[in-house]
């Protein structure tokens, strides 16, 4: 039998991810070979050392901080941001240049705009709420301009016919009809901040990262070992308390 | 005198007629409903008449002059009656009123208290005062029709236009809003251009029908004549 053009797709793919496993020389297996080391830096890891519990807390509560207020500001300028650039509610010309803003904001990640912003600002956490910050605004307002543009069609047509200007429309028609999904998009934001505030201190951007990093880079893992259970638990409980948040936010 | 004229409207879209040089009058004070099967270019010809979508050629007249947005003498009930969910039944309903406020009061909800009064008069009217302060979401299919004529109402239209206004009610529902409608229009002396598949409904409150097959009124014919073979024919084409 003559294999579908879905079977020809899926073998493509395949032979795509070999040939680049090829071509970068990537070795599953290395992990298992070179056990000497895996076996090694787990013992190590596993011999929690918790002098170092003071500067766990307050480094959690540091990367905590930042996530809450970086999440916080890039999701207040997504609305507005999102506002500007749905095609429904816009101008084509004014939608264009904020689609083009929000894309670039969202395709750096937020670790390069804590690499650039320790340049301009310095180190420390101001880098890294920027960075979390700038990074939200994007990703919050692509998914946000995208549920303003699917909303019922008829209540914008209602209000044209009122002669509701466009601020009119988007204070009565479009932010209401997108609040219930902004609260779980919130959360949502607010755990993933969480875990990505986490790594910003590898480049001095503050936060829990910074020490797991110099641990790590002295070879104390068991003092690098407290700091990634604690990122750990924090990012699990978020994790569970955002979901059972979200789930609240549909049912009301 | 026509409250709404519509002279020779084609509209064409990826060349394809919607509305195929279309001409009709709808006297001041009349109930008028067009009926046609699905696909003839009922909703489109309320779109075109409400300014929402502009012909490919031919014009319109409200009352003799050529029409103009700033005119703001018609409502609209579109098909799924435009209603915010997330919003009040009151905050829905003064959205009607929008227009007539000073943008700052409209944006920040500070309404005067004439408009206010006039919202809880026609909510009073329509049998909803009781649901004001209840999301739109949570109320019945005849509880959100009301909701969207309280709301057009308080534009004080002079014509309004809508769209399979009762097509998610049972016939009696549908009667128990009509009923209130009706009421209202008549003593505010609204002219009513409809578009509607029952034809009981249409009977019951509609002075004319007029039949729409692609694009174009085949027939206008006084709403008694109506028979049980005319929507047979209406559904057979």
């Amino acid at each position: 039998m003559k294999p579908s053009r879905f079977q020809y797709t899926w073998i493509a793919i395949v032979l795509i991810i070999i040939g680049s496993s090829v071509h970068l020389g990537f070795n599953p297996l290395s992990i298992i070979k070179d056990t000497g080391n895996s076996v090694v830096i787990v013992e190590e890891l596993l011999e929690f050392d918790f002098s170092v519990g003071e500067k766990v807390l307050w480094s959690l509560i540091e990367t905590l901080e930042m996530a809450l207020i970086g999440s916080s500001i890039g999701f207040a300028f997504s609305i507005p941001a999102a506002l500007l650039a749905a095609r429904n509610i816009s101008p084509s010309y004014v939608s264009a240049a904020f689609r083009g803003l929000l894309g670039i904001l969202w395709s750096i990640p937020p670790l390069l705009w804590a690499i650039l912003l320790v340049v301009i600002v310095g180190l420390g956490p101001t880098a890294g709420i920027l960075a979390i910050s700038l990074y939200i605004m994007g990703l919050s307002g692509k998914y946000l301009y995208e549920i303003y543009e699917s909303q019922n069609v008829s209540a914008y047509d209602a209000m044209h016919v009122i002669g509701a200007t466009r601020m009119q429309i988007a204070r009565f028609v479009t932010i209401p009809e997108a609040l219930p999904h902004m609260g779980n998009q919130y959360l949502f934001l607010l755990s993933y901040s969480v875990r990505e505030s986490s790594i910003l201190g590898l480049v001095g951007a503050g936060g829990i990262g910074f020490y797991i990093i110099h641990h790590l880079e002295s070879l104390n893992y068991g003092k690098a070992a407290p700091f990634i259970l604690a990122i750990l638990a924090v990012t699990l409980a978020m994790d569970y308390a955002s979901t059972k948040l979200r789930k609240k936010l549909v049912h009301n | 005198m026509d409250a709404i004229s519509l002279n020779s409207i084609r509209l064409t879209i990826n060349e394809k007629k919607i509305l195929d040089n279309l001409t009709m009058s709808i006297p001041q004070g009349s109930a008028v409903t067009i009926m046609g099967p699905n696909g003839a270019g009922k909703t489109t010809l309320l779109r075109v008449a409400s300014g929402l979508v502009r012909p490919t050629s031919g014009e319109i007249y409200l009352f003799g002059k050529k029409f103009d947005k700033n005119q703001r003498l018609l409502g609209y009930i579109p098909q799924n009656l435009g209603l915010v969910g997330e919003l009040d039944v009151f905050t829905n309903v003064m959205i009607g009123a929008l227009r007539r406020m000073p943008r700052w009061r409209a944006i920040s909800g500070t309404y005067t208290k004439d408009t206010v009064s006039e919202a809880y008069s026609l909510m009073y009217d329509l049998k909803i005062s009781h649901l004001k302060d209840t999301k739109v979401k949570k109320l019945s299919g005849g509880e959100k029709q009301r909701v969207a004529i309280a709301r057009t109402l308080i534009q004080k239209p002079s014509i309004i236009l809508a769209d399979e206004m009762t097509a998610s009610l049972d016939f009696k529902a549908a009667v128990t809003v009509m009923d209130i409608f009706t009421e209202i229009k008549e003593k505010m002396g609204i002219t009513l251009l409809m578009t509607h598949h029952n034809p009981e409904i249409a009977k019951m409150y509609s002075d004319n029908v007029l039949i729409l097959i692609n694009g174009k009124i085949e027939k206008n014919i006084p709403s008694k004549e109506i028979t049980k073979e005319t929507a047979e024919y209406l559904y057979e084409t």
